[in-house]
């Protein structure tokens, strides 16, 4: 048998245990990508509760190994949980993926979406939770905390953030730093935003956030 | 008795008493923008929506630094209060050589405007400062009139992935048209050496035949002159095909009779000399060069029997080499 066609025997068998090692990740990491996607044009259409769905399907078809794109896809379904109203367990998530060691390996892009969108659902949760009740320790805690996130990520974006970040930031600082200083009154007169609306709606009936709030 | 109640301003023509009413307006007017003006200064504390904040001014919420210089270094700033619209903290009191000090100072508001940053440090716990007048402007980002709201967590789309199954497919089909290629230079290979064997049973045999053949080429000449014959019986032999035939039969008497020392044209004479060997010759130029000479191929296989079951090892080499060099002509020509 001359060389090339051993090494045309070979061929294969190096492939399989490609495959079978670093493979895996790739084809799984495929297969949760087109998943993914959908997720995203559903997120981006608006229609949350479907977006949410595919992004729970595409975390179960994530190969378990592949911190990386679990991660993206934890921060993804939290932000679509925020939307649909589920900013407490959002919050929560987010801040379980941030306490992981391995989270410091993650890209510094998704590091910062990660606690921004944590800083968010934090946000959302004080607003719904103050909209509950008057009593400054129900909520100062998480507006303070949202308030905090959100003021480490507008420092860090003036150093090395686009404009367009700085602003966006700006303006979740204010609206964070607001809904601490607003008085009951003030809170009271304004325009709910749909989310927290969304939030005291979702989670109100069942106690949810007055839970969320003891538990440390 | 209606003009003797006439007050001695209705007396007054009428265009006197417009001017008046128009003058003390317009006096009330100017005496508003005084008072509003004076008061901007006088408590630089109110919050001037209206203004316009320069775009490097910070945010609401968002911490600013800046120096200012004062007389004393004692001052203090004032307790943070969460309903106050700023809080100030001192960073660094330094003594400037003019007497005068150098405070460096933190400051947020928690609304926007403009705000006198003395009014936030104080002398003792009781009396504030007030003087001089620093203003500082804090600015909204979130537009006038917007929503208590930040709705720009927008999603940023996946990264796209490394396209695997694709790749393994292609990987997969790169790999089937190599084997194509192994197998069809195997292929031409194995034809290549068919072919020889097609040289001994091209008439009749098939290619799987031929490869049989080819291994039995080796021990018998009657695998190389049995097609021979049956080519010339057809008609179809080539004159390559030809010399080669009569050349075999040279060379193999040539060498039987002792005669390899001497050169062609004298072996040639000797071989036609000899009783046995001249008559195969003859019969055998005879056959193939007059297609009028009445000898037909089985005669002539008849002839050539005894030789047929004669050893390879029995030719000499010359006529081994002429042999393989005639199979690899066939085998190139039929490559082309």
């Amino acid at each position: 048998m001359k060389k090339s066609e051993l090494l045309w025997c070979v061929v294969p068998l190096l492939a399989l245990i490609f495959h079978f090692s670093v493979g895996q990740k790739l084809l799984f990491a495929e297969n949760a990508a087109a998943v993914e996607t959908n997720g995203y044009l559903a997120e981006v259409e608006g229609r949350f509760a479907k977006a949410e769905a595919l992004y729970v399907k595409a975390l179960r078809v994530a190969h378990p190994a592949d911190f990386p794109l679990r991660a993206r896809l934890d921060v993804a379904k939290a932000r679509v949980d925020i939307h649909t109203g589920d900013a407490p367990a959002a919050a929560d998530q987010l801040e379980r993926l941030l306490a992981k060691q391995s989270t410091a390996s993650l890209p510094k892009a998704l590091q910062t979406e990660t606690q921004t969108v944590r800083a968010t659902a934090l946000y959302y949760t004080a607003f719904a939770l103050r909209l509950l009740d008057s009593n400054p320790e129900r909520w100062a805690a998480k507006a303070e905390e949202a308030r905090t996130a959100f003021l480490t990520l507008h420092q860090n974006a003036l150093e090395n953030g686009s404009p367009e970040t700085v602003e966006q930031l700006a303006r979740a600082l204010e609206a964070a730093s607001k809904l601490l200083h607003y008085r009951d009154t003030e809170i009271a007169g304004i325009r709910r935003p749909p989310i927290a609306q969304a939030t005291l709606e979702r989670n109100a009936p069942a106690r949810k956030l007055n839970l969320a709030d003891e538990s440390p | 008795m209606t003009q003797t109640l006439k007050s001695p301003l209705f007396s007054t023509p009428q265009r006197f008493r417009i001017k008046r009413i128009v003058f003390g307006a317009l006096l009330l007017c100017a005496l508003i923008l005084v008072v509003t003006f004076a008061a901007r200064f006088l408590h630089p504390t109110s919050r001037h929506s209206a203004l316009k904040f320069q775009k490097n001014e910070p945010s609401v919420g968002a911490p600013a630094h800046i120096t200012i210089s004062l007389n004393r270094p004692d001052y203090t700033a004032t307790p943070d209060d969460d309903s106050a619209p700023m809080w100030v903290h001192i960073e660094k009191i330094e003594p400037k050589e003019d007497g005068s000090f150098l405070y460096h100072l933190a400051y947020a508001g928690m609304e926007s405007g403009i705000f006198n940053l003395t009014d936030y440090l104080q002398k003792s716990a009781t009396e504030r400062l007030s003087e001089p007048v620093t203003s500082v402007g804090v600015r909204s980002a979130i537009p006038e009139g917007a929503l208590y709201d930040f709705g720009d967590m927008t999603a940023s789309a996946p990264p796209k992935v490394f396209p695997y199954s694709k790749t393994v497919g292609l990987l997969g089909a790169l790999w089937l048209g190599w084997g194509v290629w192994l197998m069809r230079q195997r292929k031409l290979l194995r034809t290549g050496q068919a072919d020889g064997a097609h040289l001994q049973d091209e008439a009749t045999q098939d290619a799987a035949d031929a490869g049989k053949g080819q291994a039995a080429h080796q021990k018998k000449l009657s695998d190389v002159l049995r097609p021979l014959v049956q080519k010339a019986a057809l008609k179809t032999i080539s004159t390559k095909e030809k010399a080669l035939m009569e050349h075999i039969l040279f060379l193999y008497w040539g060498k039987k009779l002792e005669l390899d020392h001497l050169d062609d044209a004298e072996q040639l004479r000797r071989i036609l000399d000899h009783e046995e060997a001249g008559e195969l010759l003859r019969t055998v130029e005879q056959w193939l060069y007059q297609p009028a000479a009445a000898i037909s191929a089985e005669a002539i296989s008849d002839t050539l029997e005894p030789y047929m079951q004669l050893d390879m090892k029995d030719l000499p080499e010359l006529a081994a080499d002429a042999l393989r060099a005639a199979q690899s002509e066939r085998s190139l020509l039929a490559h082309a």
